[in-house]
């Protein structure tokens, strides 16, 4: 019950950030967005747009936030619960089960917007969710991922996490610029988006083991994390 | 009577033993005072002892249950430790308001009217980050946080550091109000050592990460004696003792001694005898020049 209290108001809250971030997003792209006309002109169809894309601005907000809740509940929310006696076995399945939560509801969110409307954005989005729910669950994993590199290294992790994160990403980058081989792999990859059951497959499949990783490391990190303010 | 044992509880940090070989038994019902230097190990055993650090080697039982990750037992248990402004975490950039609704969630014996009683009677601002509290601020909550537990066994870590003189007696009040309707036995480490060792019913000293002594509080101080005098007839009134904390100043010599069951000072020496305080106790145990 004393779990539910606590984790079911953080969840709470992070819902209603989730949704806040979005709308922000909704209304600079509103506000600078030009009338597509394959919507038709007017208010309608300009509402209509914006409603058939904010599941994309929900999926990116929620990722977003889940990513940074998770570093949080490392830095903040961890070390007070232990030291209010919350086992550590209860922080870990409470930590992992209510961002489970979080993302599903950003997921449910997703399905009825797009299933009430019957344009191409929203045919296409329906398709998507399944993939996207990875995609999701991979923002989650690298956040606790390096929610429990600053647990252990303190701000020194947390450099060294992001770092690694932007240099792999730039050293990619740099390589598929360099190597034929890595193109032809890239590009492959992303014929194979276009068959359907591969890329969810691979979008669940490579956020799972993400998730499945995030989550061993972070057993061994609340273990023996010290509970202090 | 409930217990809290714990056994030759060893905790390391990076290759270097901050407690060695630790047994302690605590019983309910009473006010242990902890006391040791800085650096003696006090709030890492107090954090071992409450599970809220997992100990190297050694076991934490209270009524012979394990403590650690035991939610049944860790009940009977709060620790509410000393809060820092510049503890390095980022778990203090929370505001009061937040740590004590989680308290409030966790803590299952939670007394909301006690702590709404002590938040007014301690002026303190909820809405304030923990980070941004003075020093007296930040004992204030670990006050509020301990007395509102209402846990069997409630921890204190340094509580009075950062209060004034009123405050300090304030608490010592609600201490002892507490403790007379709830008879929960609470252990406190403070550096403070004369204004508390009234409350102390039994005093444990810890001394590089090891238990100096544990005894009634009356019982030492009753077998403690301070002998200062010319360095030869405190040599003779003392023969066979060991001396705490020798001074020498010119050719007079002063010394504490602990006497053990059957021990006395020898008579008819030209020798001042006092009885020390429990301070001084502490600094002649804990200090140098043992003889």
């Amino acid at each position: 019950m004393k779990n539910l209290k606590f984790w079911g108001k953080t969840w709470l809250m992070e819902l209603g950030m989730i949704v806040v971030v979005t709308l922000l997003l909704m209304l600079f792209i509103g506000i600078g967005g030009r009338e597509p006309d394959w919507m038709g002109s007017g208010t309608a169809a300009k509402a209509e747009m914006l409603l058939s894309l904010s599941p994309w601005y929900l999926l990116i907000a929620g990722a977003l936030i889940a990513f940074m809740s998770m570093i949080g509940c490392f830095m903040t929310y961890l070390p007070a619960l232990l030291a209010v006696n919350c086992t550590r076995r209860n922080a870990f399945w409470s930590l992992l089960l209510m961002h489970l939560a979080l993302i599903g509801a950003v997921e449910i969110l997703c399905w009825i917007i797009w299933g009430r409307l019957d344009n191409d954005i929203a045919l296409s989005g329906r398709e998507l969710l399944l993939p996207a729910f990875g995609w999701l669950v991979a923002a989650v994993a690298v956040g606790g991922i390096m929610g429990c590199a600053v647990a252990r290294w303190g701000k020194t992790g947390i450099m060294a996490a992001a770092g690694g994160l932007f240099g792999g990403g730039m050293g990619l980058g740099f390589y598929s610029g360099y190597s034929e081989g890595f193109r032809e792999l890239l590009s492959n990859m992303a014929g194979a988006a276009t068959k359907e059951n591969l890329f969810v497959g691979v979008s669940l499949g490579g956020g799972a083991a993400l998730f499945l990783l995030m989550a061993l490391l972070a057993a061994a990190v609340i273990r023996k994390m010290e509970a202090r303010l | 009577m409930s217990k809290l044992i714990g056994k030759g509880i060893v905790k390391n940090y990076g290759g270097k033993a901050v407690l060695e070989d630790v047994d302690l038994e605590l019983e309910s019902g009473k006010i242990y005072g902890l006391i040791g230097r800085n650096g003696a190990g006090k709030t890492t055993l107090l954090s071992v002892l409450t599970a809220q650090n997992p100990a190297t080697k050694g076991s934490v039982s209270f009524d012979g249950e394990p403590v650690w990750e035991n939610p049944r037992v860790l009940e009977h248990l709060c620790f509410s430790r000393e809060l820092n402004q510049l503890s390095g975490s980022n778990a203090n950039t929370m505001k009061v308001k937040e740590y004590l609704e989680i308290a409030a969630a966790y803590l299952p014996h939670w007394d909301k009217k006690l702590a709404a009683r002590l938040v007014k009677e301690f002026d303190l601002d909820v809405k304030k980050k923990i980070c941004k509290l003075s020093k007296g601020m930040l004992s204030m909550v670990t006050i509020l946080v301990a007395l509102a537990s209402k846990a069997e066994f409630t921890f204190l870590d340094e509580p009075v550091a950062g209060l004034d003189v009123v405050a300090r007696e304030r608490f010592y009040e609600l201490l002892v109000e507490e403790f007379s309707e709830t008879g929960r036995t609470f252990v406190i480490s403070t550096h403070i050592i004369e204004e508390a060792s009234d409350i102390f019913e039994e005093v444990i000293i810890v001394d590089k990460g090891r238990i100096l002594l544990k005894e009634n509080t009356q019982e030492l101080l009753d077998r403690s004696f301070y002998i200062s005098g010319h360095e030869r007839e405190v040599d003779k009134a003392a023969a066979g003792l060991t001396l705490h904390h020798v001074e020498h100043m010119g050719r007079s010599k002063s010394a504490v001694v602990l006497l053990k069951p059957g021990q006395t000072i020898g008579e008819g020496y030209d020798v001042s005898v006092q009885r020390p305080s429990l301070q001084k106790v502490f600094v002649a145990l804990c200090g140098n020049g043992t003889e």
